[in-house]
């Protein structure tokens, strides 16, 4: 009999790409459902309309570059579920349509499609829309309205705790009601409890290393802790800057998406803190109440320069630690 | 976090060959070839030397890496601190070294005296990796006075062995089939013909561990333990470093042969890319980085591996087993491995002290 | 295909390559900034084709005097001066057809003047250069730059403000963000791929012509065949 040949390992772990980013759209899931009571059915248009678009276009650019669609690849729809989570809930269709067309077309594919791309897709779209929207993208409604599907004109709007603080005032909501989700702002951001349970069950199942968004919530919260926006000090500043705009939504999803981000774990910390540091810089001298977005971006392509310098501290270490121990070489035999 | 005791569980599958006794599987014409030494004057005190001597008349070779164990031998007779039995199996599916130990236990423990009076020390050890799940047969404790060090963690095991805290010198480590066939050819003046191979896999009928005469052919072994299924992948070796063979009828069992696996696996073959998870940054027991390893190869890019270090990479495998993607990533790693070998000239900062050097 | 038969085919088609082969801008990657700051509307490109092809051409042609004279560090120099003078015509010219131009082109306007494609063609002209190869080069282009600014205004007018020409044309969205310089890369990105794609289509359409013509089909003569019983 003649067989194929194989390169070693020939056993290998069952967990597949389906796995990992199935996580994502489930924890995704859950978002839209807790996005579901407070807002309505329109927030499932929202983002059953965000996913079709984001799934036709990334099969157009698959098939323009001359690959085969591969069916299971999950990730336009992380994208396509993640975009309208950043938006208001009465936002128009188009201003989505836009995101998710830009993010797949013009940051994901142009730069390697998946797995290779510089920028995070979400935030790019997101940006996009935002300029080409503006105030429109943060008008956020009231929630626990039942908001209708189409044209939704007739609703009472709400000031977001991020306007208000990026005036210099304190948000009038109580720290209960903000932790729960009970305040304007955007679709997905507000359920503060549920998206730290989200990060929990995402850093268990390792598909976000949990030293990024850790160390970039320590440091935004030392920073907010020693520079307040507003009169309101020590703890309710810090709970005030994490808990309004979509700080903690992005610094899950978009910090630890493993692909826009650096690798090491020495430089996750180190690219966590400086983010941190920027996205808080940004917060304070930006004419947008929320600039999360561009302070991710910015961070994506200074990616590169993590990585090489963690590289290098590594590099110290292995040679280092590579002649000390003698029995290091696993005898590769047949 | 910055430590490099990294690594994955792997689940071992050493059942049933593990307690099943090890069967002879021998060329009778090659079986007891005897060995071409006089007599021993005092077979009591036997002299260092006589053992080498008869070392290297058996040819007795250490399955562990390849060497002559005369050669071994020679070179512990200085600065030896401790002389370890090696029979340690972290690979799943392997058990052809603590099967052997188990079963002969004077035989192994008779070797590994005789390379304590070539040494001159006191200090013995063996080794074992702790089976974690499902094995029928417990470890023992001490086997004739002699402790068993039982190694923990995750694969790849031998990163753990630098935990032996044995002050300065060097460490004399022998596999233990090696011993065995230093005993026979010492007290029987039997000729090293056999090696102890495992033959296992999901298609295979009867796993077990044989002891098999050198020369036989893999598709021998393989009808001795009987097919159940067509194997889709028939590997010589472990099976995160062992290689794929096209056609058991061509390959022979060797000195170094572990074992003989066979596979049958209904995967379809997709493309997948690399998706840039990182997880194999994450599992490298070296400390490397082969998620830019890989991308580098596959575009020929070989310019930045100097910084990477690939040269450091021992072939566990361990980062395309943890790749989602299911990608060559190891293959690809070694390949910048021979690249760094043949093309960047080392400065020589690798220091290993040790017998096998 | 030999290297002397793309020659031949470049000779031949060398008239209109700056259109596509050799677009000023999507191939050479002259006069960039114009296409993606200035080109935001149709009325924009239009102006700007306008001004391109009187400090074009006129610069080309005198640059064949420059080129005949003047030493290289002085040609640019003089060759510069005489596109500012011309750019100074020519802006007075378009300001009278088109209302506001000059507020919509802002500061492109008038450095137009120094565009990259002007002064690098015009100082780069040989002794022997002689004047109709050259005006036709010239205006061919300007015919590339301008097509590339129309393509480009279209999308950013069409898609941006939902308007051509300023006549309100239907479209569903308003990516108002086309219209500021940071799409006019990425719009300009797609462009640069589509015409890359071209290029290689037009490659391998001559390849495949030339395989037609130029091939000498085997004639067979097959022998009649005995049948062995």
């Amino acid at each position: 009999m003649t067989l194929d040949v194989w390169s070693a390992p020939h056993i290998r772990h069952n967990e597949t790409t389906r796995t990992i980013m199935g996580d994502a759209v489930l924890v995704l899931l859950i978002l839209y459902a807790m996005a579901f009571y407070y807002y309505g059915p329109r927030a499932l248009a929202l983002g059953a309309w965000s996913v079709a678009i984001s799934v036709v276009t990334d099969i157009l650019c698959v098939l323009i570059s001359g690959k085969r669609p591969n069916i299971r690849d999950f990730s336009p729809l992380v994208t396509g579920m993640l975009i309208p989570l950043l938006m208001p809930a009465t936002i128009p269709y188009g201003a989505v349509a836009i995101a998710a067309v830009v993010a797949i077309a013009a940051a994901k594919h142009p730069f390697g499609g998946v797995g290779h791309n510089v920028f995070n897709p979400a935030a790019a779209g997101f940006s996009f829309s935002a300029i080409c929207y503006g105030e429109k993208m943060f008008t956020y409604p009231l929630p626990l309205q039942r908001l209708p599907i189409f044209g939704a004109e007739q609703v009472v709007n709400g000031i977001s705790p991020a306007f208000t603080l990026s005036l210099g005032g304190i948000p009038s909501y109580a720290l209960l009601d903000m932790a729960l989700g009970n305040f304007p702002g955007p679709m997905g951001a507000t359920n503060i409890l549920v998206i730290l349970a989200c990060l929990l069950y995402l850093s268990l199942r390792n598909t976000v290393r949990w030293e990024m968004p850790v160390s970039f919530f320590l440091t935004v919260s030392v920073f907010a802790l020693l520079f307040p926006r507003t009169s309101a000090e020590g703890f309710e500043s810090v709970a005030l800057e994490l808990m309004s705009g979509m700080l903690l939504l992005g610094g899950v999803f978009m910090l630890g998406d493993p692909v826009t981000t650096p690798k090491r774990d020495l430089s996750k910390v180190a690219f966590g803190v400086v983010s941190g540091i920027t996205v808080m810089l940004f917060r304070r001298h930006s004419s947008m109440e929320e600039s999360f977005s561009f302070a991710i971006l910015a961070m994506n392509a200074a990616v590169w320069g993590f990585d090489m310098w963690g590289e290098r501290l590594y590099s110290i270490i292995r040679r280092r630690k590579g002649g000390n121990s003698p029995d290091k070489a696993v005898p590769k035999k047949t | 976090m910055v430590g490099f005791s990294k690594g994955t569980m792997l689940a071992q599958h050493k059942e049933p060959a593990f307690s099943k006794p090890v069967v002879r599987f021998v060329n009778p014409q090659t079986d007891s070839m005897s060995i071409d030494y006089p007599p021993l004057k005092n077979p009591k005190g036997i002299r260092a030397d006589e053992i080498i001597d008869i070392a290297r008349a058996a040819q007795i070779v250490d399955e562990r890496d390849g060497k002559l164990l005369y050669r071994k031998l020679v070179r512990a007779r200085n600065k030896t601190v401790v002389v370890v039995a090696d029979a340690v199996d972290d690979e799943p599916y392997l058990s052809s070294k603590i099967a052997p130990l188990l079963q002969f236990k004077e035989e192994v423990m008779g070797g590994l005296r005789l390379c304590q009076t070539v040494a001159g020390i006191d200090k013995l050890v063996i080794m074992a990796y702790q089976v974690l799940t499902g094995v029928h047969t417990k470890l023992p404790k001490t086997v004739d006075g002699v402790e068993v060090v039982r190694l923990r963690g995750k694969y790849p095991a031998p990163a753990h062995a630098s935990k032996l805290k044995v002050g300065q010198g060097r460490m004399l480590i022998v596999g233990t089939g090696a011993l065995i066939h230093l005993h026979r050819a010492v007290r029987q003046y039997r000729r090293q013909s056999t090696v102890f191979v495992t033959v296992a896999g999901n298609c295979v009928a009867n796993p077990m561990n044989l002891e098999v005469s050198l020369g036989i052919s893999v598709a021998q072994v393989l009808e001795r333990c009987g097919l159940s299924a067509a194997p889709t992948r028939v590997v010589c070796g472990g099976p995160m470093t062992g290689i794929a063979i096209m056609d058991p009828e061509k390959p022979l069992i060797t000195y170094t042969t572990r074992a003989v696996l066979a596979f049958r696996e209904n995967e379809l073959d997709a493309h997948y890319s690399c998706i840039g998870c990182g997880r194999c940054e994450q599992v490298c027991p070296e400390g490397l980085n082969p998620m830019y390893i890989y991308r580098f190869v596959r575009n020929s890019y070989y310019a930045p591996l100097r910084r990477f270090d690939a040269h450091l990479c021992t072939g566990c495998g361990t980062c395309s087993y943890v790749c989602p993607s299911k990608l060559a990533v190891s293959a690809a790693v070694r390949e910048a491995k021979a690249y760094a070998a043949s093309h960047f000239v080392s400065s020589g900062d690798e220091e290993v002290d040790d017998i096998d050097a | 295909m030999e290297i002397h038969q793309i020659r031949q085919f470049r000779k031949k088609h060398r008239i209109f390559n700056a259109l596509l082969m050799r677009n000023p801008v999507l191939v050479m990657g002259l006069d960039l900034p114009f296409i993606i700051a200035a080109a935001t509307s149709l009325k924009n490109a239009a102006a700007m084709a306008i001004v391109m092809l009187m400090i074009h051409v006129g610069t080309m042609l005198a640059g064949i005097a420059t080129c005949r004279k003047l030493p290289y560090w002085l040609r640019m120099l003089v060759n510069a001066c005489v596109s500012t003078v011309i750019m100074m015509v020519a802006q007075a010219l378009v300001a009278g057809l088109f209302k506001g131009i000059s507020n919509s082109l802002g500061m492109y306007l008038y450095l137009m003047a120094v565009n990259g494609m002007t002064i690098f063609q015009s100082s780069g002209l040989g002794r022997k250069a002689k004047i109709y190869p050259v005006v036709t080069g010239a205006v061919l282009s300007t015919l590339g730059f301008a097509l590339v600014a129309a393509i480009t205004g279209v999308i950013r007018e069409y898609m941006g403000s939902g308007t051509l020409w300023g006549i309100p044309v239907y479209f569903p969205v308003k990516i108002t963000a086309l219209q500021l310089p940071f799409a006019g890369f990425i719009v300009v990105g797609f462009l640069l791929a589509l015409s890359r794609l071209l290029n290689k289509l037009a490659l391998s359409r001559m390849m495949r012509e030339h395989a037609r013509r130029n091939v000498r089909h085997a004639k067979i003569y097959i022998d009649s065949v005995e049948t062995i019983d």
